[in-house]
C-alpha cells in the first residue's frame, strides 16, 4: 500500500542568492513525519491548491518560520511575505477541510486552525497575564480524559513551549484537550472532523535529541495521525 | 490530473535558529505551474524511491556549489592568488538529496531539468567535471548578475526554443570542465563557458542561465537589493501596526499583495517544452 503524502504548509523567506521570495520548512517536520510513516511534500503555488488538494491524504500546518539572508533588508518584504503566507494558508485550509482528511495544526498552525474557525488570540498575554510560555520553557500540561492526546500520553506529562500568542475565544466545535497549569490551552480537537492542533512542538520531541528531554516520545502521535491519513 | 513535477530545494541554516531547513525561491514553482505542471518540493532524501514513484519529472533548481569530491577534485576553499579562505558554499546534505534524485529519475527513465547548479549535477553525475571559479581558476570575467549572449548549436532543444543565439542572465561563479558521457554543449558563451546541455539519447537537460528568472521581480529585486546599504524608509507606521497586528492574528491583510494576485507567466518557452516532454513520459 502506498504511504500517505503528506502536504505540509510553508513558512516565507527569501532566498540566498537572488533576495527573492521563498518558501521554507524547517527539517524537523520533515523527520517527524517520516518516521511516522508519511511522504512529506511542500505545495508551492497558490493558483494549484485543488491539484495539491486531491494529492495529499494529510496536511499539517507547521509553527511560525522565518529567514531573511541580510538582515538589512529583512523588514522591507515583510509584510508582504508574511500576507502571502497567511492568504495561502486560509485557503489550503478551507479547501483540505472540506474533504474531510486529517489536519494537524502545530503552535502557530493551532492557532491558525482556532482562528479560521472563528476564534481569536491574545497577542500578548506573556506580558499581559505575566506566564511565561516563549523561548523553549518546559512545563506540563494536564489532558482530558477520552481526547486523543490523552489517550496518546496519558494524564500528565512535560512538554517544550515557544508561543508569544495563546487562544482566546475558541473557535466552533473546536474543544481544548489539554490545558497548562495555569489554564493556557496546549491541544485542540475538532468535535467533528478529524483536525487537530498542539500548541507545543512535538516534532522536537522525538528523535535523538528530544526536547524537553523528559517528555514522552511524540512519534505514536505522528504514527496515529498518519495511520488516520491512510485512504 | 497535472503532471506532478518534484524540485530540489536548498539546505539552510540559520545563526539565529537551531533548526536547519529547507528552501526554495518561488519563481520556480511558479514557472512550472504556468507550463501546467504541479510543483511540489522535495524533502526527505531517505524517500526518494517513493518520490520517484509519485513525480513525473524532475527539476534540479539553482543553488550551492557541488562538493568537488563528487567530481574527484579537491574542494578549493582558500583563494590560490591570495591564500585567504574563499567564500564558496557547498551542503553536501543537498548533494546527496540531489543526486540520489537525479540518478533514481534516470533509472525510470522520467524527465529531468536542471537550471543552474541542477545542469552541474546533471554534468557530475554523468561523469562530467567542474572549474570551481570561473574568476580564478580559468581567468575569465564572466560577471553575476550581467546579461550575456551566447551561440546555439544547431538540432538542439535550445536551437528549437529560441534559434541561433540568444542574450541570457547570469549568476553562477563556476562552469563545466569536462562534459559528461553521452552529454553534448548545446549553448556556448562567447568566452567559451558552456552554457547549456542535453543528453545524446535520454529525456535529460539544463541550462545554466536562469530561465525561471529571467525579467521577472526576482531580477527586479536581486539588482534592486544590490543597492541598499541603508534600510529602507519605513512606510506608515500606523498603517504598518494595523497591517502587522492582522497578520499576527491570523487575517489577510486589505490591500497586500497576495499569491492569488500574481499572474503567473505561461509562455516561457523552456518550462513548456520540460512540460510537454514530462506528459510524452520521456522521450
Amino acid at each position: 500500500m502506498r504511504k500517505p503524502v503528506i502536504l505540509i504548509m510553508w513558512g516565507s523567506c527569501l532566498d540566498n542568492a537572488f533576495t527573492a521570495h521563498g518558501q521554507m520548512l524547517s527539517k524537523s517536520y520533515v523527520a517527524a513525519v517520516t518516521a511516522g510513516g508519511g511522504i512529506p511534500i511542500l505545495p508551492l503555488v497558490q493558483n494549484d491548491i485543488e491539484d495539491y488538494v486531491a494529492l495529499g491524504d494529510g496536511l499539517i500546518l507547521p509553527g511560525a518560520m522565518g529567514y531573511v539572508p541580510r538582515p538589512e533588508i529583512a523588514r522591507s518584504q515583510a509584510l508582504e511575505r508574511y500576507s502571502r503566507q497567511s492568504h495561502f494558508e486560509s485557503e489550503l485550509y478551507h479547501a483540505f477541510k472540506k474533504t474531510g482528511k486529517p489536519i494537524l495544526g502545530i503552535c502557530a498552525g493551532c492557532q491558525k486552525i482556532n482562528c479560521e474557525e472563528g476564534g481569536n488570540l491574545h497577542l500578548d498575554f506573556r506580558t499581559m497575564f505575566g506566564i511565561e510560555h516563549h523561548q523553549g520553557v518546559t512545563h506540563n500540561i494536564e489532558t482530558l480524559p477520552g481526547s486523543w492526546v490523552n489517550k496518546l500520553w496519558g494524564t500528565d506529562f512535560a512538554i517544550n513551549s515557544y508561543h508569544g500568542f495563546k487562544l482566546a475565544k475558541i473557535g466552533k466545535d473546536i474543544r481544548i484537550t489539554a490545558f497548562s497549569e495555569e489554564g493556557i490551552p496546549e491541544f485542540i480537537e475538532h468535535q467533528k472532523l478529524p483536525i487537530y492542533g498542539a500548541q507545543f512542538h512535538p516534532e522536537r520531541m522525538r528523535g535523538d535529541f528530544p526536547n524537553p528531554p523528559e517528555g514522552p516520545d511524540a512519534d505514536p502521535l505522528f504514527i496515529d495521525f498518519i495511520s488516520a491519513c491512510r485512504r | 490530473m497535472k503532471p506532478l513535477i518534484l524540485l530540489t530545494g536548498e539546505d539552510g541554516v540559520d545563526m539565529r535558529s537551531p533548526n536547519p531547513f529547507h528552501f526554495v525561491k518561488r519563481s520556480y514553482g511558479n514557472a512550472v505551474s504556468g507550463a501546467g505542471g504541479l510543483a511540489v518540493l522535495a524533502l526527505e532524501p531517505r524517500l526518494v524511491d517513493d518520490y520517484v514513484a509519485m513525480a513525473d519529472g524532475l527539476l534540479l533548481t539553482g543553488g550551492v556549489d557541488i562538493h568537488p569530491g563528487r567530481y574527484q577534485d579537491v574542494f578549493m576553499d582558500y583563494d590560490p592568488n591570495s591564500g585567504q579562505p574563499a567564500p564558496y558554499v557547498i551542503s553536501v546534505t543537498r548533494d546527496s538529496m540531489d543526486f540520489l534524485l537525479c540518478k533514481a529519475f534516470l533509472k525510470a527513465g522520467k524527465p529531468i531539468f536542471g537550471i543552474g547548479r541542477g545542469m552541474q549535477v546533471i554534468n557530475v553525475v554523468f561523469g562530467g567535471s567542474l572549474y570551481q571559479d570561473i574568476e580564478l581558476v580559468m581567468e575569465l570575467d564572466h560577471p553575476v548578475g550581467q546579461d550575456h549572449k551566447v551561440e546555439i548549436a544547431e538540432d538542439s532543444i535550445i536551437h528549437r526554443l529560441y534559434g541561433e543565439e540568444m542574450t541570457v542572465n547570469s549568476y553562477h561563479h563556476q562552469a563545466i570542465k569536462d562534459l559528461g558521457e553521452g552529454l553534448r554543449a548545446t549553448a556556448v558563451a562567447e568566452d567559451g563557458i558552456i552554457e547549456a546541455i542535453e543528453h545524446e539519447i535520454l529525456p535529460v537537460f539544463g541550462v545554466q542561465w536562469h530561465p525561471e528568472t529571467y525579467k521577472t521581480d526576482d531580477e527586479e529585486l536581486y539588482h534592486h537589493h544590490l543597492t541598499i546599504l541603508e534600510p529602507p524608509e519605513e512606510a506608515d507606521p500606523v498603517e504598518v501596526e494595523l497591517q502587522e497586528k492582522a497578520i499576527a492574528i491570523k487575517k489577510p491583510v486589505p490591500g497586500i499583495v497576495t499569491d492569488a494576485d500574481l499572474e503567473i507567466p505561461t509562455d516561457n518557452p523552456i518550462f513548456n517544452y520540460f512540460l510537454n516532454l514530462v506528459r510524452k513520459g520521456g522521450n
